[in-house]
Parts: C-alpha cells; sequence; structure tokens
C-alpha cells in the first residue's frame, strides 16, 4: 500500500497540476439594488441549438437537424445577504465590503463553487467572484 | 475674476454630488474567454498543449410513469470532460491582455508548463480583461467542433424517443 502511495507520487511529480471543478465565468454588474440585497448580473453565454438545416443528400432536398452554438444574454439575481462573495485568494468579502467595491458595469467572476486556485492565479486580487447556488440543469436542447 | 469663482463654485458643486451609478452598462461583444492550464510545451514544432473543460449534455434514458404506464424516457444530463488540446503558436494568434499581439517566440520565452492562461476563438473584449492580471497570455484559435451530445438515428437527427415497455 506504502509502496503504492510511493509510486503514484512519483508520478505525479513530474504532471503540472490540473484544476478540479469547473471554472469561473465572467458576468458584468448590471444593476445594485440595496435595499433589496441584490444584484444583478448578466452573462454571455453560447448555448447548443437545434437548427433544421437543408442539404442535398442523393440528389434530394432533405432536411436535418444540426446542432449550432449561439451566444444570448442572461440576467441573474444574486441575493448578497445569502450568497457566498470571495476575493481571489478565496476569502471570504463580508457585505459592507462588498457593497463599497461594487458598481454597476463592473465585471466579476461567477462560480457554482469555489473555483480551483490554478484558475484564479490569473485573476486580480481585487476581483469578486460570486458563488452562485450549482449550475442549474441545462435544458433539453429544442428539436 | 467674476467667471473664475462661479466656475470653481461649478466644479466645486460637482464634487459634492453623490457618483450616479451607471443605467445600462455596456456588456461585452462576444463570448468570454476561457481558463486553461498548460501541460507540455514543444519548443521546436512551436506548440503548447493545455486542458480544456467542456460541458457536454449527455442523454441518459429515465424509466418515468406516464399515465399510469412505465415509460423510458430520454433526458439529458449535463457533464465536464476535460479535453487534451494542442494549439499551434506559429499557425495560430497569441494575445496579451491589451490586446497587443505577442510573437511564437516571445509567447515560448513567456510561457511555462502549468501556466494559466486564457483560451478564446476571437480576440477577447477589454471588458473581460479587466479582472485578469497583466502577463496572462490569451491563446486565440478556430472554433473547435462541438462535442456530439445527441445519440444519432440513421438520418443523423437527434431522436426524442419515448418508448412504452412491454406488458409483463
Amino acid at each position: 500500500m506504502t509502496s503504492q502511495i510511493a509510486i503514484l507520487v512519483v508520478l505525479s511529480l513530474g504532471q503540472p497540476a490540473i484544476p478540479t471543478g469547473p471554472q469561473p465565468k465572467f458576468a458584468i454588474v448590471r444593476d445594485i439594488d440595496k435595499t433589496m440585497g441584490e444584484v444583478t448580473l448578466s452573462q454571455i453565454q453560447t448555448i447548443s441549438e437545434v437548427v433544421p438545416e437543408k442539404a442535398i443528400v442523393n440528389g434530394q432536398e432533405v432536411t436535418r437537424n444540426v446542432i449550432r452554438q449561439v451566444m444570448r444574454t442572461v440576467e441573474t439575481q444574486f441575493s448578497i445577504d445569502k450568497g457566498t462573495v470571495l476575493d481571489a485568494t478565496g476569502k471570504k468579502v463580508p457585505a459592507a465590503e462588498i457593497w463599497k467595491r461594487l458598481k454597476a458595469g463592473a465585471t466579476v467572476l461567477v462560480a457554482g463553487q469555489q473555483p480551483d486556485p490554478l484558475f484564479l492565479r490569473v485573476v486580480r486580487p481585487d476581483t469578486l467572484i460570486f458563488i452562485t447556488s450549482p449550475m442549474p440543469k441545462l435544458p433539453p436542447p429544442k428539436v | 475674476m467674476a467667471s473664475q469663482a462661479v466656475t470653481l463654485f461649478a466644479l466645486f458643486s460637482l464634487s459634492l454630488a453623490p457618483e450616479r451609478p451607471l443605467r445600462n452598462p455596456p456588456l461585452p461583444n462576444g463570448p468570454q474567454p476561457e481558463f486553461s492550464t498548460v501541460q507540455a510545451i514543444d519548443a521546436v514544432q512551436k506548440r503548447v498543449e493545455y486542458l480544456q473543460t467542456q460541458v457536454v449534455i449527455v442523454p441518459i434514458a429515465v424509466a418515468a410513469f406516464v399515465e399510469g404506464k412505465q415509460v423510458i424516457k430520454t433526458a439529458y444530463r449535463q457533464e465536464y470532460r476535460t479535453i487534451r488540446r494542442a494549439f499551434s503558436l506559429a499557425k495560430e494568434s497569441v494575445y496579451d491582455t491589451e490586446g497587443k499581439k505577442v510573437s511564437a517566440q516571445d509567447a515560448l520565452k513567456r510561457l511555462k508548463v502549468g501556466d494559466t492562461v486564457l483560451l478564446a476563438t476571437q480576440p477577447v473584449d477589454p471588458l473581460y480583461l479587466r479582472v485578469i492580471r497583466p502577463g496572462t497570455l490569451i491563446l486565440v484559435s478556430a472554433p473547435f467542433p462541438m462535442p456530439v451530445p445527441f445519440p444519432k438515428d440513421k438520418r443523423g437527427d437527434p431522436p426524442l424517443k419515448i418508448e412504452t415497455l412491454p406488458k409483463r
């Protein structure tokens, strides 16, 4: 058992670290409602969409469904009182501090869980990271 | 003299006025970049290998009851997949956070195995890059074909089948 662990450690020494968990996403602070304790975030998401497309197969025109990636803007509400906001070092930012630092138009990061430090190495230390509830299930593609 | 006093008063008043929040702050153009880590560098071939995390929609068969009958429905579950990809520094483009193009030679000097970089399919909107540390490199390549998220029938269409189980 000990030798197996030792072999694994030796093998992993030469390997670069691999981040665990999903990467954070970028969002823009669209609106700040201090009285409600809420922030509106806008995110540009790339989603898969099934689009009918005409094609010629064996000399006949057929309609096939092809999958395309389209961009859409999604707005989400984030409750500062209920949610968690971290800085790029992974420390929790108190609500009072968040209100001071937040400005409409600011760029923030959004994640379903605390992002791996490997991702955050390239993020400015003063960046706010909004931890939302785990990602909602993607809707099934429209056919 | 009087006009100077008026100007000074106006400037003073403006400085006292509370800062107005932006009504409709601008949104970035284009897709957001992705984070990635460099896994290997081939200086001779000017090639970089990196890991890319993708969300794919995977169809799964789920048993459900519809009007008292058990049926098998196709549901979709999202999964994360990590894919190792290669990036050609000679053929594709590298940018810095200021939007300046970085030469392949310079990129080779700056990149190290284990580094975190950004991936994009087009030059990244500066709005995204406001939260990224200066010096970070952005690898811009042509979009990859999408992972196949659907089971395909003979026509290549994604079926959405509901099958009734045989009666016992």
